[in-house]
């Protein structure tokens, strides 16, 4: 399971460097078998949006029993809502942070560390190295900077 | 009577709901079940890129309702005015 949020982490390189994917905490740690479902919220501007979907819609091609629950916002009152989320332990299995917030949320134990998955470096190579940095400020490492464009071959602007 | 004094709140309570921003926010799920006011919104990330254009021509479209309830009912807000509160 938690693999299968690495992997989808890794497909949704499309938004700027500095933004992070966290993935929740409370997911189960085991089975792969049998349809998942995993929760993704971004916020972002349409072209984000637009991109975000068709990469979702790649990822569920390749991977036709995981379904991916979108939910985005625009960034006004996103945080209000993880807010919210949080308080209601109903925190989405991927979504989107800034790093500044990172802390708040791994204290209150809202998300995964990334490291108690197995092979975790080996499967990280081609991922932007902020993740490395991440254990100096958190003590562990929760969430995947998201590198795009030389990863997936096109173009996503500064969507 | 009642009507008269209940039926400018109903229109305001319209108004309300509509322009209602952090409930729908925190409730809605769904981006296919989101209100106007947050649909707006998801043109809008100051973080990247804004779609200014589609975002004001949204905004222009979500007036017609407001402007409908107030062409329609405008008798009754008026009544509503006239007949409770401070006249000069």
């Amino acid at each position: 399971m938690k693999r299968v949020v690495l992997i989808l982490a890794a497909c949704l390189l499309l938004m700027p460097a500095g933004l992070l994917l966290a993935t929740g905490a409370k997911e189960p740690t085991t089975t792969t078998e049998g349809p998942v479902q995993l929760r993704l919220l971004w916020w972002g501007g349409q072209s984000r949006h637009d991109k975000t979907l068709k990469v979702i819609d790649m990822f569920q091609q390749s991977n036709p029993n995981i379904k991916i629950e979108a939910e985005y916002l625009g960034w006004s009152g996103y945080f209000d809502r993880m807010a919210v989320l949080a308080a209601a332990e109903d925190v989405p299995d991927i979504f989107q942070i800034n790093i500044e917030r990172i802390p708040q949320y791994d204290q209150r134990g809202l998300i995964a560390n990334l490291y108690d998955i197995k092979d975790f470096n080996a499967k990280l190579i081609g991922f932007y190295r902020l993740v490395y940095y991440l254990p100096s400020i958190v003590g562990s490492s929760v969430a995947i900077a998201l590198v795009w464009r030389e990863f997936f071959g096109f173009s996503c602007g500064s969507g | 009577m009642f009507a008269t004094l209940l039926l400018p709140f109903e229109i305001k309570m319209i108004y309300w709901r509509w322009n209602d921003f952090i409930q729908p926010l925190l409730y809605l799920a769904k981006p296919k079940l989101y209100t106007v006011s947050v649909a707006l919104r998801l043109f809008a990330d100051p973080t990247s890129v804004t779609n200014w254009g589609a975002m004001f021509a949204i905004a222009t479209v979500s007036l017609v309702p407001v402007i409908l309830v107030f062409l329609f009912l405008q008798r009754h807000i008026v009544e509503g005015i006239s007949s409770t509160g401070l006249k000069g």
